[in-house]
């Protein structure tokens, strides 16, 4: 029987590309991102009898990433964003210019609507799971998602299209 | 109503495109992230573990504690007898004396040795049982214990390590807690005990950082926990809930905090998890056991500190099964 270090090691190395993509998305920063990560699997690592036990582990670890982005933001001040550069060790780049042009439309947004916009667009989850996954009505869902998607047509105008073609 | 319209399907597959285009080049640093991730996770289980146990004091000073015998404790449960006497209890040592080597305690032997102690007519079935190895430096007992008393069984747990942390660590909290929920520091003949009644997610002073605030959160959580005068670090909980931090099933957990205290104290550990009994905490580079939790924001710390120290006591990790 794996121990609990390797058990832990397996998931964390199997999803921890897809839980910093999302962080990336949440907090628009690299290194904020690989901080939120790095936490997120720590939590998980803490608890982790429970979480391999979970009927979903992928989600409960997506919900304590999601959950600790709200929470860190709360402690920030408001008007605090931090959007740096991506390494060059990233590997092949979009266009940087589009990129930022969609992190800074995201970074307008309040942090559950960004957080919802994220959920049903990027990882492609329904208006009850994100629902479920932030802890709130699916109707507070259905209504950030239509405010935010509004405005970011607001802010990014023709770049949105540009982006998705790229 | 506007919560009722449709957003255009353009717009939200044009985001939804836009949002993978942004990410597809990445290149994650994904061993970055799982080294940082679990340095992290063994710091907090290091926070979490300092959080519950005491500090060691030096030396080897076993007696004058007679037996306890649980039905002499508050639980008044009609099934409660005599605690059964301890197994082979040698004559404790004097002090000053050349400690004895004892055979490193094994969950297993915790396990047959904790069932003596608990009331007489208690069902007991096995969760899990943890060594050196399998969860951190600790040896572990997970029960569901089960009183007969038409309501469902409970979480009973126990961990021991060795020598760790500061005296301070076992010092109780100060802040006004709920009703119900208290803490208090005791001296014993053989160590400085700690008894405390709280939640899963414990009582804090303020809600920041996601604490809980002064009721706490979750299932009663109830234990004792003493550093013997030898170091040895005993814990003891048990919950009102059948799962961890699962719901309440029942108005308290199954044993009292004097019937854990009895537990954690009784002389039978002397020998069975004697110090040099016990394995030592994984510590960090700055040689301590529990470290601060890194707050959100921090650099990364995947080239971190704190994060492989093996565990010192016994040899390669092993697997128990629960025994049913």
């Amino acid at each position: 029987m794996a121990t609990d270090p390797d058990e832990f090691l397996e998931f964390a190395t199997a999803r921890s590309a897809q839980l910093f993509r999302t962080a990336w998305l949440l907090s628009g920063d690299w290194h904020l991102a690989e901080d939120l990560v790095q936490t997120t699997l720590g939590k998980l690592y803490r608890s982790w009898r429970r979480v391999k036990s979970a009927d979903n582990p992928d989600a409960y670890a997506r919900t304590v990433l999601v959950r600790s982005y709200l929470s860190w933001r709360r402690r920030r001040s408001s008007g605090e964003q931090a959007y740096g550069t991506i390494p060059d060790s990233a590997g092949p780049e979009l266009d940087p210019a589009l990129r930022m042009t969609l992190l800074k439309g995201l970074a307008q947004l309040p942090p559950k609507d960004r957080a919802v916009l994220v959920l049903r667009y990027w990882e492609d989850m329904s208006v009850e799971q994100t629902a479920r996954q932030m802890g709130c009505s699916q109707g507070a869902v259905r209504n950030r998602s239509l405010r935010a998607l509004e405005k970011m047509r607001t802010i990014l105008g023709g770049d949105l299209q540009a982006l998705a073609a790229a | 109503m506007s919560t009722e319209r449709h957003e255009p399907h353009g717009t939200e597959a044009t985001l939804a495109d836009a949002m993978h285009a942004a990410t597809a080049g990445f290149q994650p640093p994904t061993a970055e992230l799982v080294r940082g991730g679990l340095a992290r996770g063994r710091r907090m289980r290091a926070v979490r573990r300092a959080q519950v146990t005491v500090a060691a004091l030096a030396v080897v000073a076993i007696g004058g504690a007679g037996t306890v015998a649980l039905s002499d404790l508050g639980s008044g449960s009609a099934k409660a007898g005599p605690a059964a006497p301890p197994p082979s209890v040698s004559a404790p040592p004097s002090a000053g004396a050349t400690p004895q080597q004892h055979q490193p305690l094994t969950a297993e032997k915790a396990l047959e040795t904790l069932k003596t102690l608990l009331p007489a007519g208690y069902d007991v079935k096995v969760q899990s049982l943890s060594n050196p190895g399998q969860n951190g430096s600790q040896v572990g007992v997970y029960l569901l214990v089960d009183p007969h008393d038409g309501k469902p069984a409970t979480m009973v747990n126990m961990l021991f390590s060795g020598p760790m942390g500061s005296s301070d660590d076992n010092k109780c909290w100060t802040f006004h807690a709920a009703e119900g929920i208290w803490c208090t520091n005791e001296t014993t003949p053989n160590g400085s005990l700690r008894l405390e009644q709280n939640r899963e997610w414990p009582a804090s002073e303020t809600t920041e950082d996601d604490k809980r605030g002064p009721a706490g959160g979750g299932a009663k959580q109830w234990s004792a926990g003493i550093i013997r005068k030898d170091g040895a670090n005993i814990y003891a909980y048990a919950t009102n809930g059948a799962v961890e931090k699962g719901a309440e099933v029942r108005t308290n957990p199954v044993l009292t905090t004097d019937q854990l205290k009895a537990i954690v104290t009784a002389p039978v550990w002397d020998t069975v998890a004697a110090a040099d009994a016990l394995p030592k905490p994984v510590t960090n580079k700055s040689g301590s056991a529990g470290t601060q939790t890194p707050a959100w924001g921090s650099k990364s710390d995947a080239a971190g500190s704190g994060a492989a120290a093996p565990p010192v006591h016994g040899a390669a990790p092993t697997t128990v099964k629960p025994a049913g």
